[in-house]
């Protein structure tokens, strides 16, 4: 009689409180379920393991939203406090946050067609940032330009990899919203339409053609032309009078 | 008899229940393109906190023989042991494999967040019971490295910054350098304390003389001491010889790239220093020459107290290379 009652005292216990060999065993099985995006954090308290591994999170999130070519300033994730669960473990005197949510629940906004650049975005919807954002370091001092004689490709590599970014882009569209992502990543210092441009001759510009397609980029003017980045010859923007432009400098 | 058997079940299924035995680890991402890789480095792993766990379990040394693991990691390890033992907290991980590049070009991979305890060898120990391993591989497969890693808001720090100055990899690289710095010390491993410092490195310490002026609240006045590298070295050697442990732990980590020469990275960190016989705190300040990426340098180390106005921290601009 006595083993009959400890044994449903025990078996009650075990269906409220989860062992931590049952919690470990639940987080390893997101972990390895590729339908999850998950992070994790083990911090003094819960609360700043939560906001760590809600960063982790984000990170995940934009990466993936990169992967399947969203852009990343349309994404809205669906209530993501509701749909982000959250799994809190002890660590000896550390706590530990475990988070995750379903890719099902990343998606575009309403309203923005993916990946064909025709339509424009109705209104970007940012992910949402830590609570605290520490300031950020003094940018490294580094050239005063981007370095490259006319006709060549730059010689600093991140700068050229967003031109191959850009001439990449299926549309003019898409080209310009990935100026507006590359401001917010801090690559492009700033961006605008020909008539907000107070030196054209510093600036690079982004040429659309009738088409709607990315003509090409062209660089400053050095030595009195400019480098078509499409065909690494020279040129000049006269040559393109009527087509669409946008202007937009590098950040050093 | 029954009751017994009941009574050991119960516990064995709420009470947490810390591994001495086998240990299951996967690779939940990063390496889904090299099926044959990933197999093998969770085999390596599994093998190798499998034999930590058991070593833990019997009071042992660990047995490293059927682990495809590098001299250097392997003797991290075994010079960690001496000071302190630990296990794994699971007998199952499930964790990420991280790429490691430099200059676009694939160096390895490695694997953070696996928890383990800290089992100390006598009372003497006063670190933190949950640390976090990393384990570094060469694109074999084989374990080439073996730290305590940095607590994750500070890699996530470094990682935020990286992705915003465009030098992510090296940062990531300099951590790893930091947190190798930091397990030698632990480790008391004076022959890569030796190796990591330049023959001509600036070494600076401070010490706080308070005086009492006229204003409301003494301002702490700060005596400055210069030593040569040999100097250092030879004072750590006694150090490390008068002090069973050794558990330095940096946190606040801030990496500043030199302006005009982009190997040169300064890395500002507040060092707590615990051993048997002596506790402090203070900010130390590094700067790394990063330019052989395969034997970093350091150039100068300064320490400094915590009480340090802000504008006294030694920086970069501090000094001329």
């Amino acid at each position: 009689m006595k083993a009959k009652i400890i044994l449903s005292v025990l078996c009650t216990l075990l269906t409220v409180f989860p062992s931590a060999g049952q919690t470990t065993r639940r987080i390893n099985e997101i972990k390895k379920n590729y339908n999850y995006l998950w992070s994790e954090a083990t911090m003094e308290t819960t609360a700043a393991a939560y906001q760590v591994a809600n960063e982790y999170l984000q990170q995940k999130v934009k990466e993936y939203a990169a992967e399947k070519k969203m852009e990343s300033q349309y994404l809205t994730i669906k209530n993501l406090s509701s749909k982000c669960d959250t799994i809190r473990q002890p660590r000896g005197d550390m706590v530990k946050v475990f988070m995750y949510i379903k890719k099902v629940d990343i998606a575009p906004a309403a309203g923005v067609v993916q990946n064909t650049g025709t339509a424009a975005p109705v209104t970007p919807v940012q992910l949402p940032v830590p609570v605290t954002d520490p300031a950020p370091a003094p940018a490294p001092a580094g050239p005063s330009a981007p370095a490259a004689a006319p006709g060549r490709k730059l010689d600093v590599a991140w700068q050229q990899a967003v031109i191959d970014d850009l001439l990449s882009a299926p549309s003019f569209a898409e080209a310009r919203n990935k100026l507006y992502r590359m401001k917010s990543e801090f690559k492009v210092k700033r961006y605008g339409v020909p008539a907000a441009c107070n030196d054209s001759d510093a600036a690079f510009w982004l040429i659309g053609g009738a088409d709607g397609k990315v003509v090409t980029v062209l660089g400053p003017v050095q030595g009195g032309s400019r480098t078509d980045f499409r065909t690494l010859s020279t040129t000049s923007l006269p040559a393109y009078k009527n087509h669409e432009a946008m202007w937009f400098i590098l950040s050093k | 008899m029954k009751r017994i058997l009941i009574v050991f079940l119960a516990l064995s299924l709420f009470f947490p229940f810390n591994s001495y035995g086998n240990v299951t680890f996967e690779i939940s991402g990063g390496l889904d393109a090299n099926p044959s890789l990933r197999a093998k480095i969770e085999y390596q792993v599994s093998a190798l906190l499998t034999a930590i766990n058991r070593a833990a379990g019997s009071g042992s040394v660990v047995n490293f023989s059927g682990i495809d693991i590098d001299d250097m990691a392997s003797f991290t390890i075994a010079q960690t042991w001496n000071n302190a033992r630990f296990r794994t907290y699971d007998d199952e991980i499930v964790t990420d494999a991280l790429r490691l590049s430099s200059g676009g070009r694939l160096k390895g991979y490695e694997c953070r967040n696996i928890e383990v305890e800290m089992i100390p060898v006598d009372d003497a120990y006063k670190g933190n019971k949950h640390q976090e391993v990393s384990l570094q591989f060469n694109t074999s497969g084989k374990i080439t490295d073996f730290n305590f890693s940095m607590s994750d808001n500070q890699y996530l720090q470094i990682f935020r910054e990286g992705e915003r100055l465009d030098d992510l990899d090296r940062r990531l690289q300099i951590l790893h350098f930091v947190e190798q710095f930091r397990t030698a010390y632990n480790t008391k491993d004076i022959h890569f304390l030796d190796a990591i410092f330049s023959d001509d490195a600036l070494i600076i310490t401070g010490k706080v003389i308070r005086r009492i002026n006229s204003d409301v609240q003494p301002r702490p006045e700060i005596q400055y001491t210069k030593q040569s590298k040999q100097q250092y070295i030879a004072n750590l050697r006694r150090v490390f010889a008068r002090n069973a442990y050794l558990n330095i732990l940096f946190d606040d980590i801030k990496i500043m790239r030199h302006g005009a020469k982009p190997n040169f990275y300064g890395v500002t960190l507040v060092q707590h220093w615990n051993s048997s016989t002596y506790s402090d705190k203070g900010i130390l300040f590094l700067v790394w020459d990063c330019t052989d990426e395969d034997q970093p340098k350091i150039h100068v180390r300064t320490w400094q107290p915590m009480e340090t106005p802000e504008n006294e921290v030694f920086t970069l601009s501090d000094i001329k290379l």
